[in-house]
């Protein structure tokens, strides 16, 4: 095997995609896939290949991307051949910028704000397999549902919406304080007097359930953006990242992934994940060297980053 | 019933789940003449969410939301 493997292309190892099975000289091929989205031709040719070197199916990993199980090592040469035939190509392992993941977004769902896959897409282009000092997962969710989970990347963005009533529009249906209570943060109520919602700017957590409701379109965006998180990650230790910026626009998420990774590179010791490159030097340092005085919040948020912390509350402690 | 828009239908839609609560408000629908209102009672959850913009995608006006309980009443117009 030793023949077979110094012929191999040497690029195809170092820039991983195969990943050793529990048995000798079989692999899996993760084929890369990035945000989500595979084209329809090509998805028949990853079967194609999952029957002609593989056990016939696949099998779609956590990061969105696909593998093909059941590889053979003396196989590497033709399946590469037929990979980049077919238009595909491997995606990553090891300590890099992995396969940008994300949900559907705004063109296909209807509580999306952002186009969250569009982006992912392009994000991907720029920054996949980029050397990190351990795994740097990045995920673009399109509303605060946050389907991608992008408090559990290493560096996530959902989009967020700040509402704005046009007053002649509404016909006081009361829908969207309904369903700020049980979807929102209970930011909208009804004034008694003007028989309009009113909301509490200090509650709203910019989630746009008032906009997607409202029947008569009198609630509308007045500002799109996303917000972002960085340093989570799942594993045996799992952390929650911590919220770091609100309404971050389109451009600015990907100047915001150059200058993480960036931080990152200077500052993560081989093998330590972002979050705890944080833990160890401190939120306020990266916020300082990362975010400046151009990347801020919108609130001051709490530890999850899932509510604001209101003045009220302060006052009591 | 001095009122040609008064309420003509009353569908009690608690523990009808998405979207076939949906389904049975667009039929009842159907029944009615434009400008004559439906009144739907739905669960939290889903439906709230669901039903409401099913309406306005097509065309119907949604007059009044209000909770009773953990369901809430819809009044549609049918355009």
């Amino acid at each position: 095997m030793s023949d077979l493997l110094a012929k191999l292309d040497a690029r195809t190892l170092k820039a991983g995609g195969l990943i050793k099975q529990r048995e000798k000289d079989i692999f899996v091929a993760r084929i890369r896939v990035a945000a989500g989205n595979i084209d329809a031709d090509k998805m028949i040719k990853a079967a194609e290949l999952a029957k002609k070197y593989g056990r016939g199916f696949c099998h779609f990993t956590f990061q969105q991307s696909i593998e093909i199980p059941w590889v053979k090592l003396e196989d590497f040469d033709s399946f590469r051949r037929d990979l980049d035939a077919a238009g595909l190509s491997l995606a990553n392992c090891g300590p890099k910028v992995r396969a940008i993941t994300a949900c559907s977004g705004c063109t296909i769902n209807p509580y999306g704000v952002v186009d969250a896959a569009g982006l992912a897409a392009k994000a991907d282009e720029r920054f996949f397999g980029v050397e990190t000092p351990h795994k740097f997962k990045i995920a673009y969710a399109g509303c605060p549902i946050g389907c991608p989970n992008p408090q559990g990347n290493d560096l996530g963005f959902h989009g967020m919406v700040e509402p704005e009533l046009h007053a002649d529009l509404c016909n006081g249906c009361s829908l969207c304080v309904t369903l700020c209570n049980s979807r929102g943060n209970g930011a909208l109520k009804m004034s008694e007097e003007t028989q309009l919602p009113e909301r509490d700017l200090e509650k709203c957590i910019y989630c746009g359930e008032c906009i997607v409701g409202c029947p008569t379109e009198a609630w509308v965006a007045k500002r799109v953006g996303h917000a972002v998180y960085v340093g989570g990650k799942h594993g045996r230790f799992p952390r929650w990242a911590d919220r770091v910026a609100d309404f971050v626009s389109d451009e600015e998420t990907f100047e915001l992934i150059e200058r993480v990774v960036q931080w990152y590179r200077e500052h993560g010791k081989r093998g330590e994940r972002i979050g705890y490159t944080i833990d160890r030097l401190g939120l306020e340092k990266f916020r300082r060297e990362v975010c400046g005085d151009r990347f801020t919040t919108a609130h001051t948020w709490n530890a999850r980053g899932d509510r604001p912390v209101l003045e009220s509350e302060v006052a009591r402690e | 019933m001095s009122n040609e828009k008064t309420v003509v239908s009353l569908l009690d839609l608690r523990g009808v789940c998405c979207p076939m609560n949906w389904v049975k408000t667009k039929l009842a629908l159907e029944d009615l003449e434009s400008g004559q209102q439906l009144e739907v009672i739905i669960d939290d959850g889903e439906p709230i969410r669901n039903v409401p913009r099913s309406v306005k995608e097509e065309g119907h006006k949604l007059l009044k939301v209000s909770p009773i309980g953990e369901h809430f009443r819809l009044l549609i117009e049918r355009n």
